[in-house]
C-alpha cells in the first residue's frame, strides 16, 4: 500500500515506537481517562509512570533513542506540578536535550515533546500521541539516524 | 530473602471478565511471557482481583516458586494496594510487586486493533518484568507524631476546625494575623440560605473556642519560619505587636483619639464605606470587643496619646516580642480569601462615586450602616439600584482585564456565592425599601443551596426585581449621561440577551458590583511552607475527589476558601473534614509514609554535592562524613521524612547509581525501555 502522494513519503512498513513519560499525580490518570472513555490512539505507545519527569537526566532521553525509541512525549503536570520548582527545571532540561539531539545525534528535535496533561485531559492525550505517530511515520527510524554522541567519561572507563 | 537467591518472576494476567480478554489474546500473551527470561510462572485468570486470583499469587510465593510479582490488569490506581496485599500475605515484601496496565492503557484504547493490542500487552508486561527484576524490598517510613494541631486563620473555617480538633482531645494552636477572630464572616449581616445573623452564629462558635482549655488563641500573630514534616512541623510565630490599647477607651475618648490620628487607612471591615483611622474601635462582629491600633499603618506619631492627655492606656512602643517556637503534628490552612478589587474604570469603579461593591453594600445595609434607616446616597433618595453580576469571576472568552489584587491574572473561575448573595441583596432592598427599582444585570445565574435553589429567584420575581442578561463579549457599560449635567445618576448600557440583544439603558442611583473571591495575600506563607497553588492561585489539593482537603505535603490540610471559592456551609464542611483528617493522623502516635524517596549509596557517591544544590526541600539532602574502612568519606545523605521523592537530585548526579528514588530507579526504567523496543513475534 505504498503512498502515491508526491511530497510526503510515508514509510508504511515501519512502526515507530513512542515512549510516553507520565506523572503519578496528573498525566498517568489522564492517560487512564482516555481508556475509561474508550477513545482510540495508536498502539505503538508505551507509558511509563514516575513521580516527576524531572528525575531524568539529559542522557536518559538520548539513551532511549539509542535503544530504539523513535519519539518521546513528556506528559508533565505543567504548572500544577506538586513538586516545587520541578516543572521549570524540566522545561529547561528538555530544551537542552532538544538542542543536543540536533547537534550531537543528528536527530530531529521534534521527536521529543514536552506537554502538560491533567487528570481529565483525555482528548489531549489522544491528540498528542496521534500527532507524534503521524509525524514519526514521515521520518526514518531513530536508530538508523542516530549519530552516537562522544562517549561520556563513565562509559570510556569500561 | 538472601541476596544470592535467584530472581524468579511470576506473571499473572487478568481477563477482567472480558474487558481485557475480548480484545487481547490473553493465552498468547501468557505463552509469550512464559518464554521470557526470568519468568518462572505465567498464569491467567478471569478476575485476578478476586479471592481466587489473589490466592494464586499467595500460593506461588508460599511454595517458593516466585519472589517477584507482576500483575497485568487494570490501572494501578484501582488495585495496586490489593495486589501489594496479596504479595505481603504470601510472605514477600509488598514492594516486590509491579502492576502493568493492560486495560485502561491497552484493551480499552485499542479495541479496533486486537492484534496490536495483544502485541502491546506483551511489550508492556515484558517492561513490567524488567522493572520487577530491579525492585528492592522496602519498608514504609514510620514517623512519631506530636499530638498538637496548628490552625492558621481565625475565620469561620479555622474556628470550626479548631473546635472539632479540640473535641477529639487534640491541643490546638489557633493563629490569627489580625487582632480579631471571625474573618470575613464577621462583616456579613444575614446569610443565605437561612437568613440567620452571621454575628450570632459566629459568636456561639467563638464562645466554644475561648472556653475550651485545649485551644490556645494567638491573635496578632504570624508565622515567620516553617520547617519539618508530618508529625513534626516546627513553627516559629511572632506576635506582630500588642493591641496598643490597654483596657477599653470609652466611645468619646476613642472619637477624640481617632480625630487626632492623621492616618486615614483602607477600611477592611467596611470596605471603603466609611474612612477609618489607624486607631479604631472593634466592630460589632469582632471578637474580642476591644479597640486596637493597626500597626501596619500607625506611624507612632503620638497624636492620639497627646489628645487624651498622654493617657497610659495607649501604648505605642511595641516591645519586640520573642519568637514563639512550637511543634505540631498537623497543620490546617484556613487562610481564607479577599474580595476582588476591580481595576480603575471596570464598570465605573473609582470613576463614578455611585459604584460600590456588594461587600460594601452589605455593611451599609446592616445595623449601624448608612442604609439602616433611610435609603439615601450622598443626600439623595435612591430610586434605582443596578447589581452587576460576575465581576472579577469567569473572566474568560471576552474583553476582560485583571483586577487590582489579581497579580495581573484573569480569574477564569466562578466565585459561586455571588449569585445567591446578589439576589438576597436585591430581595432585601425590595423588602425594606419597596419603592426602589432593582435591576439584576447578570451573565448566568445559579443560586445553588440545598432546598432553597429557586426560592431566591421566585421571591425576587414576586418582588418585581428586573433581570437583564449580558454576555462576555458585550459587557455592560456604566456611563454618565452627557445630556443632563444635573443628573447625578449613571446609566448602564446593556445588550440584553433576553430581548434579542436589544440595547437597553438603565438609570441607576447606585451600582453594586457583585465581586468574586480571590485568594488572600499569602505569598510569604506559601513560600515558607512550600505548598503548591493552582492556576487560579488558590491552594491546591492532591486530588479533587480522592484526597480533596490534603495538600501534597503530608500533614497539611485545607479548610475553606484558601482552596477555592466556597460559601459558609461548604467552608464548615471542609473545615470539619480537615479536622477529622488531622485527628486521624494524630490518633496513632506514628504515621507511615510510602517509601518512594531518594536514597544515596554512600559507597558510590563521590560527594559532589550537586544533589544538595538541586533539592528544593530544605534539609532533605545533606552532606555528611562517614568513616568507611577507616577512611572519612564525604557523601550525600537523604532525610527520608523530608524528601518528597520528586527525583530532581537523580537527574543532576554525575555518578550512575549513587542516588536513586526508591521504586523508580533510573536503571530499572532503562531496562523497561529496552524491553519495550524488543520485537514481538506472534
Amino acid at each position: 500500500m505504498s503512498s502515491t502522494a508526491v511530497n510526503t513519503v510515508v514509510r508504511t512498513e515501519y512502526t515507530p515506537k513512542i515512549l510516553v513519560i507520565t506523572t503519578i499525580a496528573c498525566s498517568y490518570p489522564g492517560v487512564d481517562n482516555a481508556g475509561q472513555q474508550h477513545l482510540n490512539y495508536p498502539p505503538n505507545s508505551y507509558v511509563i509512570r514516575v513521580p516527576s519527569p524531572v528525575i531524568f537526566p539529559e542522557d536518559f532521553y538520548l539513551d532511549s533513542f539509542r535503544y530504539g525509541i523513535d519519539g518521546i512525549l513528556v506528559m508533565s503536570c505543567g504548572e500544577e506540578c506538586p513538586y516545587s520548582g520541578a516543572f521549570h527545571r524540566l522545561s529547561r532540561r528538555i530544551n537542552k536535550v532538544m538542542k543536543r539531539m540536533k547537534d550531537e545525534c543528528g536527530l530531529e528535535p521534534q521527536r521529543l515533546k514536552l506537554t502538560a496533561i491533567c487528570t481529565v485531559c483525555a482528548k489531549h492525550v489522544v491528540k498528542e500521541i496521534s500527532t507524534m505517530d503521524t509525524f514519526l511515520r514521515t521520518l526514518e527510524p531513530a536508530k538508523e539516524v542516530f549519530r552516537s554522541p562522544p562517549l561520556t567519561s563513565a562509559e570510556t572507563e569500561n | 530473602m538472601s541476596e544470592k537467591e535467584e530472581t524468579k518472576v511470576g506473571v499473572y494476567i487478568c481477563h477482567c471478565g472480558g474487558n481485557i480478554s475480548d480484545i487481547v489474546d490473553v493465552e498468547k500473551v501468557r505463552q509469550e511471557l512464559e518464554k521470557y527470561p526470568n519468568v518462572v510462572v505465567s498464569r491467567r485468570n478471569m478476575f485476578m482481583c478476586s479471592n481466587a486470583g489473589q490466592e494464586l499469587i499467595e500460593e506461588d510465593i508460599k511454595a517458593g516458586k516466585v519472589n517477584r510479582v507482576v500483575v497485568a490488569s487494570c490501572s494501578p490506581s484501582l488495585h495496586e494496594m490489593t495486589f501489594r496485599g496479596a504479595t505481603r500475605r504470601g510472605g514477600l515484601n509488598e514492594f516486590l510487586y509491579e502492576q502493568v496496565n493492560i486495560r485502561e492503557q491497552d484493551s480499552w484504547v485499542h479495541s479496533h486493533q486486537p492484534d496490536e493490542a495483544t502485541r502491546k500487552a506483551v511489550s508492556l508486561i515484558r517492561g513490567g518484568v524488567a522493572k520487577a527484576m530491579q525492585l528492592d524490598p522496602l519498608e514504609s517510613i514510620k514517623i512519631t507524631t506530636r499530638k498538637k494541631a496548628l490552625v492558621l486563620g481565625g475565620g469561620v473555617g479555622g474556628l470550626r476546625a479548631a473546635k472539632e480538633l479540640a473535641a477529639s482531645g487534640i491541643p490546638v494552636e489557633l493563629v490569627e494575623k489580625s487582632p480579631y477572630l471571625g474573618g470575613r464572616m464577621a462583616s456579613l449581616d444575614t446569610i443565605y440560605p437561612t437568613g440567620e445573623v452571621a454575628a450570632d452564629l459566629l459568636n456561639s462558635l467563638i464562645q466554644e473556642i475561648i472556653s475550651n482549655s485545649l485551644i490556645t488563641l494567638r491573635l496578632n500573630t504570624e508565622v515567620v519560619e516553617f520547617t519539618g514534616y508530618i508529625g513534626n512541623f516546627n513553627v516559629s510565630l511572632k506576635e506582630i505587636g500588642s493591641r496598643g490599647i490597654i483596657g477599653k477607651l470609652d466611645p468619646r475618648e476613642l472619637r477624640i483619639a481617632a480625630n487626632a490620628c492623621p492616618e486615614i487607612i483602607p477600611n477592611e471591615y467596611d470596605f471603603r464605606g466609611i474612612p477609618r483611622k489607624a486607631i479604631g474601635s472593634a466592630k460589632p462582629g469582632n471578637y474580642p470587643q476591644i479597640d486596637s491600633i493597626d500597626w501596619n499603618y500607625c506611624t507612632r506619631c503620638g497624636k492620639c496619646k497627646e489628645a487624651l492627655e498622654n493617657t497610659e492606656r495607649i501604648q505605642l512602643e511595641i516591645s519586640e516580642s520573642d519568637l514563639i517556637h512550637l511543634t505540631a503534628g498537623v497543620v490546617i490552612l484556613a487562610t481564607g480569601f479577599d474580595h476582588y478589587i476591580p481595576y480603575n474604570g471596570e464598570f465605573g469603579w473609582e470613576v463614578h462615586p455611585n459604584v460600590i461593591t456588594l461587600p460594601q453594600f452589605v455593611r451599609m445595609m446592616s445595623p449601624g450602616g448608612i442604609f439602616e434607616k433611610k435609603f439615601e446616597w450622598h443626600g439623595r433618595e435612591i430610586h434605582s439600584v443596578a447589581i452587576i453580576h460576575c465581576v472579577g469571576s469567569r473572566q474568560a472568552d471576552g474583553n476582560f482585564k485583571p483586577g487590582q489584587n489579581c497579580d495581573g491574572m484573569l480569574n477564569e473561575y466562578c466565585s459561586r456565592v455571588c449569585c445567591s448573595a446578589s439576589l438576597q441583596a436585591a430581595n432585601e432592598i425590595k423588602e425594606r425599601f419597596p419603592e426602589t427599582n432593582v435591576y439584576n444585570i447578570y451573565r448566568d445565574i445559579r443560586t445553588y443551596a440545598r432546598f432553597t435553589e429557586e426560592d431566591y429567584y421566585e421571591k425576587a420575581s414576586k418582588n418585581g426585581v428586573i433581570f437583564l442578561k449580558y454576555n462576555s463579549t458585550s459587557l455592560p457599560e456604566v456611563v454618565k449621561p452627557s445630556n443632563s449635567l444635573r443628573d447625578r445618576r449613571v446609566h448602564i448600557k446593556v445588550k440584553d440577551q433576553l430581548t434579542f440583544c436589544q440595547e437597553l439603558e438603565v438609570p441607576a442611583d447606585l451600582v453594586i458590583l457583585a465581586v468574586g473571591m480571590v485568594p488572600s495575600n499569602q505569598k510569604t506563607l506559601i513560600n515558607q511552607m512550600k505548598v503548591p497553588i493552582g492556576s487560579d492561585r488558590f491552594l491546591l489539593e492532591v486530588h479533587p475527589k480522592l484526597r480533596p482537603i490534603e495538600m501534597a505535603s503530608p500533614g497539611i490540610m485545607l479548610a475553606g476558601t484558601s482552596q477555592a471559592p466556597m460559601d459558609i456551609t461548604e467552608t464548615s464542611a471542609a473545615a470539619s473534614a480537615a479536622a477529622s483528617k488531622g485527628a486521624i493522623i494524630l490518633a496513632k502516635n506514628f504515621t507511615e509514609l510510602e517509601p518512594f524517596v531518594a536514597l544515596v549509596d554512600p559507597e558510590i557517591c563521590n560527594g559532589t554535592g550537586l544533589c544538595v544544590n538541586e533539592c528544593e526541600y530544605m534539609g532533605a539532602i545533606q552532606m555528611v562524613d562517614t568513616i568507611i574502612n577507616g577512611v572519612t568519606i564525604k557523601h550525600a545523605q537523604v532525610n527520608a521524612a523530608l524528601c518528597k521523592g520528586c527525583g530532581a537530585c537523580v537527574a543532576v548526579c554525575p555518578t550512575p547509581g549513587a542516588i536513586d528514588v526508591r521504586g523508580y530507579k533510573l536503571g530499572a526504567i532503562k531496562e523497561m525501555i529496552k524491553a519495550f523496543v524488543e520485537d514481538v513475534k506472534l
